[in-house]
């Protein structure tokens, strides 16, 4: 056991066998570690959940009955003799880079992650290590976010404009975390929220995160009754026609991938606001940590590695 | 060139009426250069791969990181245009006028290629994109005819026409040197090749924008070598693009043919005479034609 890797990637995910732990598995195991509350890291059927305290509430909310513990940001706990750390990643409110040591041998597994502060999240921090396993969903040139404020600017522009038409502005974005980035960053207004969206920003509201008040969709509500509003509604619900009610209205989505021009064909604005970090912000993210090893999953893995090797790294794909 | 880039993401948003896109750029746009773009490829000046070499030595991006940009985009001139570093915060975007006039200013493109770069520095990458396919060659509009027809009748605010729209290239060959009273420009008469000689086909009214009409105008009274009433003969140098409903046979007519509603709907200025059609590709189009 003391000469296994800290960490190992295996088909249920990274896990640490020194620890009997995994991070974000994808299959269900006897001990989870999770970074934060989206569906593709926090899944169903793992005998005990770990996450930070900021992060449990909507995860309890998305899974439901779980037997978990939480952990404040910084705290460390022993599992199996490794040092555990739950550090801020800047994602999403309550999401954490993880930290893992033992024998001086350092590793961080950063989750999902961007390094500007959204006023909203707790904001990253590089944490020094020997090993980084870093999420790349970003990882070509071609990423480069403006700063928040100018996207912000950009939304409120066009919401203004729709309004002056008598034109509902709609606004797509993922009902946790992007959602509430674009109620905190946006001028006050009359924001109207689908009830996906509404459930977890009165949960974060309940944990004493600083949002503005915002109005849940009741089956009454109508350009009439709410004119020149602008409403958040996750993706799938513009797909289904639940906007209908608001016509006449204009589309807009908030998405990374609002900067390829074949992305944003099916809407009327895309707006290229992300919660991973952009091409700058990964290289910088990765220099900071110190680390020499980086493993790259969750992205562009193979030109990623292949760049972090031209820089010099030892980098590798994590299968 | 925002109102460039905007026309080539509408022109690219399916389910989109190509005709009312087209229709805002003419509106939004009265420049007869702007306007050539709809018509007639502009000259390319820098092929898009050495174009790709500024770019990688510029940025220090290697090609194999190049390629799997354009995988991203699925487009090479997007990709580049969003490798290149981010235009400076409050930059003023050139205007599309001022972008064609400063192009057409340039020396040949690879001694250009600081102007070029520079051009496209102030840019944010979608009208980046557009002044990258501009340069190379590659800007690829695809309006036909039809709709651009369609677009200038909706421009001007006229009923459009519901019928499938035919459309050739013919040689002008006597026009008026003023605009009459009614809808559309001077009336112009057009001809095609036939044996050695042009023959008349059809004399038709223009339906260009104001200042391409009037730029028109201008080279007519210029170039007249003569006048017969409301009409002056010009040298037969420059090619139209004429529109028309359908072809009837008619005998008293030398050409033999007659057109229904033909409309002048855009004239090509730097294109060559021989590119006009012969008189073959209307009789081709007669009713009960072989």
């Amino acid at each position: 056991m003391r000469d296994a890797p800290l960490l190992t990637f295996t088909p249920a995910g990274i896990f640490c066998p020194a620890g009997d732990f995994h991070i974000d598995p994808s299959a269900p195991v006897q001990r989870a570690l999770i970074t934060h509350g989206h569906s593709d890291h926090a899944r169903r059927g793992h005998a005990a959940y770990l996450c930070t305290k900021a992060a449990l509430p909507v995860i309890r909310h998305r899974l439901g009955r779980i037997a978990a513990e939480a952990i404040g940001y910084g705290e460390t706990r022993l599992i199996g003799g490794v040092e555990v750390s739950f550090h801020p990643a800047g994602h999403v409110p309550g999401s954490a880079q993880i930290r893992v040591a033992r024998a001086g041998e350092v590793w961080v597994v950063s989750g999902d992650y961007k390094t500007e502060d959204d006023g909203l999240a707790e904001a990253f921090a590089p944490v020094p290590c020997h090993a980084f396993v870093t999420e790349c969903t970003f990882g070509l040139p071609i990423y480069r976010w403006e700063p928040q404020p100018v996207t912000m600017a950009a939304i409120a522009d066009w919401w203004a404009g729709n309004a002056a038409k008598g034109v509902t502005s709609i606004l797509a974005a993922y009902s946790f975390g992007k959602a509430q980035r674009l109620i905190a960053g946006l001028p006050y207004g009359p924001i109207l929220t689908h009830p996906a969206v509404a459930d977890v920003t009165d949960i974060l509201v309940s944990q004493g995160y600083p949002l503005p008040q915002t109005l849940r969709v009741t089956p009454g509500m109508t350009p009439q009754t709410h004119p020149g509003a602008l409403v958040i509604a996750p993706p799938n619900a513009l797909a289904s026609g639940w906007a209908d009610r608001f016509a006449p209205h204009a589309t807009g989505f908030a998405s990374g991938w609002m900067t390829l021009a074949a992305r944003r064909r099916g809407v009327d604005r895309g707006f290229a606001l992300s919660d991973h970090a952009d091409w700058p912000g990964l290289n910088a993210a990765i220099r900071a940590t110190g680390a020499t090893r980086i493993f790259a999953t969750h992205g562009y893995t193979a030109p990623f590695c292949r760049w972090l090797d031209s820089q010099g790294y030892a980098a590798g794909v994590v299968p | 060139m925002i109102r460039l880039a905007r026309l080539l993401a509408e022109l690219n948003q399916p389910g989109n009426d190509k005709a009312r896109a087209v229709a805002g750029f003419l509106r939004d746009a009265p420049d007869p250069a702007a306007h050539r773009l709809l018509t007639d490829p502009p000259r390319r000046m820098i092929s898009l791969a050495v174009y790709r070499t500024w770019v990688e030595d510029d940025t220090g991006l290697p090609p194999w990181l190049i390629d799997a940009a354009r995988s991203a985009t699925g487009d090479l001139a997007e990709a580049l245009a969003l490798c290149l570093p981010p235009p400076p915060p409050l930059a003023r975007l050139p205007d599309l006028a001022q972008v064609l006039a400063s192009l057409a200013s340039l020396p040949p493109g690879p001694l250009a290629r600081a102007e070029l770069l520079a051009l496209s520095a102030a840019m944010p990458p979608p009208e980046r994109a557009a002044l990258i396919r501009l340069v190379t060659g590659t800007l690829r509009l695809a309006v036909d005819p039809d709709t651009l027809l369609r677009a200038h009748r909706l421009a001007a605010g006229q009923a459009l026409p519901a019928q499938i729209l035919h459309s050739i290239l013919a040689v002008m060959i006597y026009a008026e040197a003023t605009v009459p009273p009614g809808a559309g420009g001077p009336e112009l008469t057009l001809a095609l090749a036939s044996g050695n000689g042009l023959v008349p086909i059809a004399r038709a009214r223009t339906a260009l924008p104001a200042a391409e009409t009037q730029s028109l105008l201008a080279w007519v009274r210029a170039a007249s070598t003569g006048r017969f009433g409301p009409l002056h003969r010009v040298p037969a140098t420059q090619l139209v693009t004429l529109a028309f409903e359908a072809v009837m046979p008619n005998r008293r007519r030398a050409s033999g043919i007659a057109l229904t509603r033909p409309q002048v709907v855009a004239w090509h200025p730097d294109r060559a005479v021989s590119d006009a059609a012969p008189l073959a590709a209307l009789t081709g189009l007669l009713p009960n034609a072989p």
